[in-house]
């Protein structure tokens, strides 16, 4: 049974959709990054690992 | 604004951080062993738990799990705790976590060289092993996101997602990986068989350096970088789009491990292709770690935890670089099996991960020891060319070598004959080249041995720190106030770590899942039965040997291989091999037709000395192997096994293994007994003997196909 499923799948359209998808997601993640007011968002972001150097340690 | 005081748990980081130290110059040290047994087999000293065959795994191993491991959790355990605002979840369970990694490494330590191993590369470690790295990694797990939950600091920093990626991958690939059904305490066979073996393999294989040695690497580069420099890191959006790109494309890449083998052409394409995409992203993160120093280069010249960390950054370039061009299938025709490959991995193992470890531990070690600072700088600029310069001598030496036998086992002179036709004959080119490795990582250790004194003596000048205070206003209810947007993924660590877990799986599956259902990807050879009852136990002595180590059993299908060899090696042969034998390296000689070369009596004198057979042969003696009495009280439940993997032997197969394993061993002993050797029938070497005088021959059957 699992021969006959596999034998009548298209397969060819696969990569397509898979190409597709895949630059559409990378696009919208660059859109994401530059959006409008994204710039001071990852200024502070970016400086959130210097938060902790005020600490006592003990 | 309500303020909570808490304190972040440093004493854990302290026992990583010890642990980093101590696994460190074990694996090296074994590393370095090993390097000379090549030039010096006397180095193996006749005993079979120091044979480069066992001490190899022994030494990935310690290197990848123990030394790389702890760094990691050193680093993910002081990174994430400051910059989630929160003390780790539970105390107990960074105990577990701990001592749980310590007693897997020291069971390996222990399984490793007594031979107890599945052969399968960075993952050698049998099943109750694995069932330990398993519950051991769950409570990480728990632990880490327990972290997460309970975080005062709502946004998460791009570290933190790269430590979420290899805790989700890391499991993935383990458990897929790891599938075996055992047939007794200490082995078990993978349910894979053959060139599905292999693509599942290197998908672990090639996602080990992906998810265990580069991703949590790149977040503890995202964290301590800017910590060391005392700048943001260069470009936030950058760490987004290059984060999401590498945990998809990498995980596609494993089958460049398997270029011009019998795995399909599809998924051999695939591997080099999103090999070649992962170049983006991962000099996306390399721009991002090197740019973080802009403005600021003059400071390399007098920090030593700087000098470490971009040199590790720029190693971290030139691999990222190198493996997509080796990935080409040009360049593998003639890279693959060679010390090329080994070249390219070291410079990613020293300077990468290696270079990055001690960078972090020089920046850690006088702020967990509640030290002034570091107690010599100028021992650790030392270090750090001594080991710049032992890199060099490795990494060089191994592309020349590498480059040489590729070249050797290729080339023919005008009457169309192969002009190195006898393995020897490739082993004066190699020698020099050898020592030149050896001295690099000589070089290399005693740069670690400094690092080592000089910690040491900066923990000493202190006061070990068990917790450091630490404020945070109360965390922000979730997706209120300001920039709530952005919280829709990167304040919302359950969104977030599903979403990387379909990233990170969808290689795997699309890759793994056609290979298994598609019965065309392995075309049937009717010829191909199972081994025999005899020949089975021999392949269990061979994998437990390490043989896999330094002989590949895939004949590819270039000239230079079917003339030195015999014909290609098909998919179809291969479908009863629970694991798969290809190997990965050609220390000695392919062995996939080695099946019939030789008489069993040449076999009888290789094992006990290979010099007695081939001369200059840089093999461990076996002298052990026609001394040991065979074990068959294992043999009948080792087919039945097979049985459970529909390997076609039948119930009188089953019922009369132990009959026919010693019918097959007396006939092996007479002949051995006709070539004036000892009968040995009832000895070890007999089983390995049967086996190798099986591998290849099945296609040489009248009317195979």
């Amino acid at each position: 049974m699992k021969a006959e499923i596999l034998s009548q799948t298209d397969y060819l359209t696969y990569p397509l959709i898979s190409v597709v998808l895949f630059v559409a997601i990378f696009s919208a993640a660059v859109l994401w990054v530059f959006r409008p007011g994204s710039r001071e968002v990852y200024a502070k972001r970016s400086m959130m690992v210097f938060d902790d150097e005020k600490g006592t340690s003990r | 604004m309500k303020v909570e005081e808490f304190q972040y748990d440093d004493k854990i980081v302290r026992k990583f951080v010890v642990a980093t130290v101590v696994w460190g110059v074990v694996g090296m040290l074994v590393g370095l062993i090993i390097a000379f047994q090549l030039v010096v087999h006397q180095l193996n000293f006749d005993l079979p738990f120091l044979t480069f065959g066992r001490l190899r795994p022994l030494h990935t191993n310690a290197v990848i799990f123990a030394f790389v491991g702890n760094g990691i959790f050193a680093g993910v355990y002081y990174s994430t705790q400051r910059l989630l605002k929160a003390r780790m979840f539970n105390d107990g369970l960074s105990k577990f976590h701990f001592w749980g990694w310590q007693a897997i490494i020291v069971s390996a330590a222990v399984t490793l060289p007594l031979g107890i191993t599945t052969s399968k590369e960075y993952a050698e470690l049998e099943w109750p092993i694995d069932i330990a790295i398993a519950v051991v990694w769950v409570v990480f797990a728990i632990n880490f996101f327990g972290t997460l939950v309970k975080r005062r600091e709502r946004h998460l920093y791009v570290a933190i997602w790269f430590y979420i990626a290899s805790i989700v991958a890391v499991a993935l690939l383990h458990i897929v990986n790891s599938l075996a059904l055992p047939v007794s305490i200490l082995k078990s066979y993978s349910i894979y068989a053959g060139i599905q073996d292999a693509l599942v393999q290197w998908w672990y294989g090639h996602n080990a350096v992906a998810f265990f040695l580069t991703t949590p690497y790149l977040g503890l580069m995202y964290y301590f970088m800017p910590k060391a420099a005392q700048r943001p890191v260069y470009s936030y959006r950058l760490s987004v789009v290059h984060f999401w790109s590498l945990v998809f494309l990498y995980m596609w890449a494993g089958p460049h491990h398997l270029l011009y083998t019998s795995l399909p052409q599809w998924a051999q394409t695939l591997g080099t292709t999103f090999s070649i995409m992962l170049i983006a992203p991962s000099w996306g993160g390399m721009i991002n770690g090197l740019l973080t120093l802009r403005g600021a280069w003059d400071k390399l010249r007098t920090d030593p935890v700087l000098k470490f960390m971009v040199a590790a950054i720029t190693f971290y370039g030139m691999s990222t670089f190198e493996g997509p061009m080796m990935s080409l299938k040009s360049v593998n025709a003639l890279s693959h099996y060679t010390n090329w490959t080994i070249a390219h991995v070291h410079a990613g193992a020293l300077g990468w991960n290696g270079f990055l470890t001690f960078g972090m531990l020089y920046w850690l070690v006088p702020r967990l020891w509640g030290a002034k600072q570091l107690h010599s700088t100028k021992m650790a600029t030392t270090h750090f060319w001594l080991g710049l310069v032992g890199i060099g001598m490795y990494v060089l030496s191994m592309w020349a070598a590498g480059i040489a036998e590729g070249l050797m086992w290729k080339e023919f002179d005008a009457d169309g004959r192969l002009v190195y036709a006898t393995w020897a004959d490739t082993l004066p080119t190699l020698n020099p080249m050898y020592w030149v490795r050896g001295l690099g990582g000589t070089l290399y250790f005693v740069g670690v041995i400094m690092m080592v004194v000089n910690l040491w003596k900066t923990a000493k000048s202190g006061t070990p720190v068990d917790q450091t205070d630490a404020a945070a206003p109360l965390p922000e209810p979730a997706g209120a106030g300001a920039g709530g947007l952005h919280r829709l993924l990167e304040g919302k660590p359950l969104t977030f770590t599903v979403l990387t877990t379909v990233a990170v799986a969808a290689g795997g599956a699309f890759e793994i899942i056609p290979s298994l259902l598609i019965d065309s990807n392995v075309p049937t050879i009717a010829a191909v039965k199972p081994y025999t009852p005899l020949e089975l136990e021999g392949r269990d002595i061979y994998i437990s040997e390490g043989c896999y180590n330094c002989h590949s059993q895939h004949v590819r299908p270039f000239r230079g291989e079917t003339e030195r060899y015999g014909p290609y090696s098909k998919a179809g042969e291969f479908v009863y091999d629970h694991p798969f034998q290809f190997g990965s390296r050609r220390i000695g000689p392919d062995l996939h037709r080695v099946g019939g070369k030789y008489p069993d009596g040449w076999h009888y004198r290789h094992m006990i000395d290979p010099r007695d057979t081939s001369e200059g042969s840089v093999m461990p003696s076996y002298p052990w192997l026609a001394d040991d009495p065979l074990d068959l009280s294992m043999t009948q439940a080792k087919v039945k096994a097979m049985t459970v993997f529909n390997v076609p032997y039948s119930d009188a197969d089953v019922a009369n293994a132990v009959e026919n394993a010693k019918a097959q061993a007396a006939a092996i002993g007479k002949r051995l007994e006709d070539q004036k050797l000892p009968n040995a029938q009832d000895k070890k070497i007999v089983a390995l003997i049967a086996y190798l005088q099986r591998l290849g021959t099945d296609i040489r059957a009248e009317g195979a196909q």
